[in-house]
């Protein structure tokens, strides 16, 4: 068993779900990684829970009574700047990643691992808090053409408008940024960005998408974040 | 030539005409015959020159062709009145008075043919432009005030299409959504228990949870999970074989009282679990239905599950088979709180779940029972209806009674 590391400045994880066998699991998995960990299965009560004491990291089910997931995971959004995970049972593609769209930073498809969702869950709460440590060595604003990355301050532009980018797709771009002209894989961006190699490669493209929608003058015909078809991706100034 | 034929006829008519025309202002017979070939004659050789204009026009304008029969009527009675006065029926200066009469009725004609000829032909327009749109699949535009009688009908058989075409686009968008939901929500329902069964199991697996009375609540979840699952298998099972027709009734004469005995018995269970009272009667004697016992044991079960399901712990089901002069019937009452007005018409539908239930994941069925019902009571030509009452609703299968010939089960 880890070292429980509960006190004052133990991190919390919101965990709203309406199936009772799932929510207790869930629970058990992060509270033995030390986590305080608020249940809830409502997502009205959760909302309101969020707004008043923020929490670290949210898991979110879609299906939910008072408000649904997907709406709880954009009204968060528009609060605030925390790690949201969404769990889906929704069958289709479209269905799955809509949670992305709206700004989550990861989705799990029912029926999932909670041994997998933990580790994931650690590796997004390892990549926030230290966030800026890996930038440290480094820590000077990146300039690619028209693309600033200022990595001290986590704030970018790009023509000289400042860019609104989420905690992750600002770590992709810095990631993408510093290592201009070079190639990766989906995989290799889930393990640099992301900390960890289990996610769904669609992730990476959603997010690469909605990176593009921001950044380029013309999404459809990417200056910057460019595929390399039938490998990955790859960042030009 | 037989196109030559009507205007012999055209002829005939007018001499015959003509002649009438003269006994009755008093001409002799002589004259009166005389002035008819007169008028035939002149008639012959304008109607051929309209005739060969008509075939010039051939594909032109109905306005055209319209003017042309104007200036060939008044051209006809020209000409008449000119043969006339050459054979001094007519004095000259009466020639000329008549000559003026006969340019002021061809303007007068042709104006009001081409008028008429521009109405039709943008009522033409209009019906072209309509079955275009109808053709591309688009909502057809409201047609105008048609001119005539013909393009009326015309109009109104178009409208009539349009509609028939937009009921059947409807329905199919509606089957096309169902379906679609269908597979959202079988897909989301299959996934639900099997999640809850991967965490436990794996959380057995990892030791995260080790108390002995933990463990064991563990086991039953995941078995009740299972069920659960295979309940809805079993579901998607039945409602495939009713869509696909292949549905085999083993039809048996059967009392309806004890069909509905077994129903309420089975369901017992599930009503205490809840604390919903089921409450079942019979009214008197009740005639033998022809019925495949399985089935219709599933028709009752899911009518009594979803009956109870959507009553309120402390509320009633009640349950009761009677028969009228058309059959038997069971009813299914339940204290659901009664349906909206809109879904009435939706609850047999393929996954239809309502808006409460939908949100709070009530029950474990994915929508299919009821469609599953009424499918099976179809097959059994039968009907499934059902109707707000009280505080809930009431659903009711009716059954005909047991025939003397052989019914043929079909799917």
């Amino acid at each position: 068993m880890s070292d429980p590391n509960p006190g004052p400045a133990a991190t919390t994880v919101l965990v709203v779900e309406d199936d009772p066998n799932v929510a207790e699991v869930l629970t058990r998995y992060l509270r033995r990684e030390g986590y305080e960990v608020t249940c809830l299965d409502d997502g009205l009560a959760a909302l309101g829970l969020a707004l008043a004491a923020p929490p670290d990291l949210a898991v979110l089910d879609i299906m939910l009574p008072g408000m649904t997931g997907l709406e709880l995971c954009r009204r968060l959004r528009a609060e605030m700047d925390v790690p949201i995970i969404m769990l889906t049972a929704l069958g289709e593609e479209a269905d799955r990643v809509v949670g992305l769209e709206l700004g989550a930073d990861d989705y799990v498809t029912k029926p999932f691992s909670p041994r997998e969702l933990t580790a994931r869950v650690k590796a997004i709460l390892r990549r926030c808090s230290t966030g800026a440590a890996p930038v440290a060595e480094d820590s000077a604003p990146l300039v690619a053409g028209d693309i600033r990355v200022d990595p001290r301050t986590r704030e970018a532009e790009a023509r000289g408008v400042p860019l609104t980018l989420t905690a992750l797709e600002f770590d992709l771009l810095a990631f993408l940024a510093r290592h201009p002209r070079e190639v990766f894989t989906r995989e290799q961006l889930l393990d640099h960005v992301w900390g960890f190699q289990v996610a769904d490669s669609s992730t990476v493209t959603v997010h690469v998408r909605r990176l593009r929608q921001k950044l380029e003058a013309d999404p459809a015909h990417p200056a910057h974040l460019k595929t390399v078809w039938g490998v990955g991706y790859r960042f030009e100034a | 030539m037989r196109r030559l034929v009507p205007l012999v006829a055209a002829c005939a008519v007018g001499a015959g005409a003509a002649a009438l025309a003269g006994a009755a202002v008093n001409l002799s017979p002589r004259d009166a015959l005389h002035l008819a070939w007169l008028a035939g004659g002149a008639g012959f050789v304008v109607g051929c020159a309209g005739g060969l204009g008509i075939h010039a026009l051939k594909r032109r304008s109905l306005a055209a062709n319209l003017a042309w029969i104007a200036v060939v009527s008044v051209g006809a009675a020209a000409v008449g009145a000119i043969a006339a006065a050459r054979a001094m029926f007519i004095s000259a200066a009466d020639l000329r008075a008549l000559v003026v009469i006969v340019v002021a009725a061809a303007a007068t004609g042709i104006v009001v043919a081409l008028a008429l000829g521009a109405r039709v032909a943008a009522g033409s327009r209009a019906l072209v432009g309509a079955a275009r749109t109808i053709g591309e699949g688009s909502p057809m535009p409201a047609l105008p005030d048609l001119a005539t009688g013909e393009l009326a009908l015309i109009g109104d058989e178009l409208e009539a299409m349009n509609r028939n075409l937009e009921e059947s686009r409807q329905r199919e968008r509606a089957l096309d959504a169902s379906r679609r939901e269908l597979v959202a929500w079988v897909s989301h329902d299959l996934r639900t228990p099997l999640s809850g069964i991967r965490a436990m199991t794996e959380a057995l697996e990892d030791g995260v949870v080790d108390d002995p009375e933990v463990v064991r609540r563990y086991y039953r979840s995941i078995r009740v999970e299972a069920d659960r699952l295979s309940g809805l298998v079993d579901d998607l099972f039945e409602l495939s074989r009713i869509n696909a027709g292949a549905l085999r009734l083993n039809l048996e004469s059967v009392c309806l009282s004890e069909l509905v005995s077994d129903a309420i018995a089975s369901a017992a269970p599930i009503a205490s679990a809840k604390g919903v009272r089921l409450l079942g009667s019979v009214a008197g004697e009740l005639p033998d239905v022809e019925v495949s016992p399985p089935e219709m044991a599933r028709v009752l079960r899911n009518l009594l599950e979803n009956a109870i399901r959507h009553t309120p712990s402390d509320g009633a089901v009640r349950v009761e088979a009677a028969a009228d002069a058309d059959g038997a019937y069971v009813n299914v009452a339940d204290a659901c709180g009664g349906i909206p007005e809109d879904d009435v018409d939706r609850v047999f539908e393929l996954a239809f779940r309502g808006e409460a239930d939908r949100r709070t994941g009530n029950g474990a069925g994915a929508g299919l029972g009821l469609t599953i019902a009424r499918g099976i009571v179809h097959a059994h030509r039968g009907e499934i209806s059902v109707h707000n009452e009280g505080d809930g609703c009431r659903f009711t299968v009716r059954l005909p009674f047991r025939q003397t010939t052989g019914l043929e089960a079909s799917g």
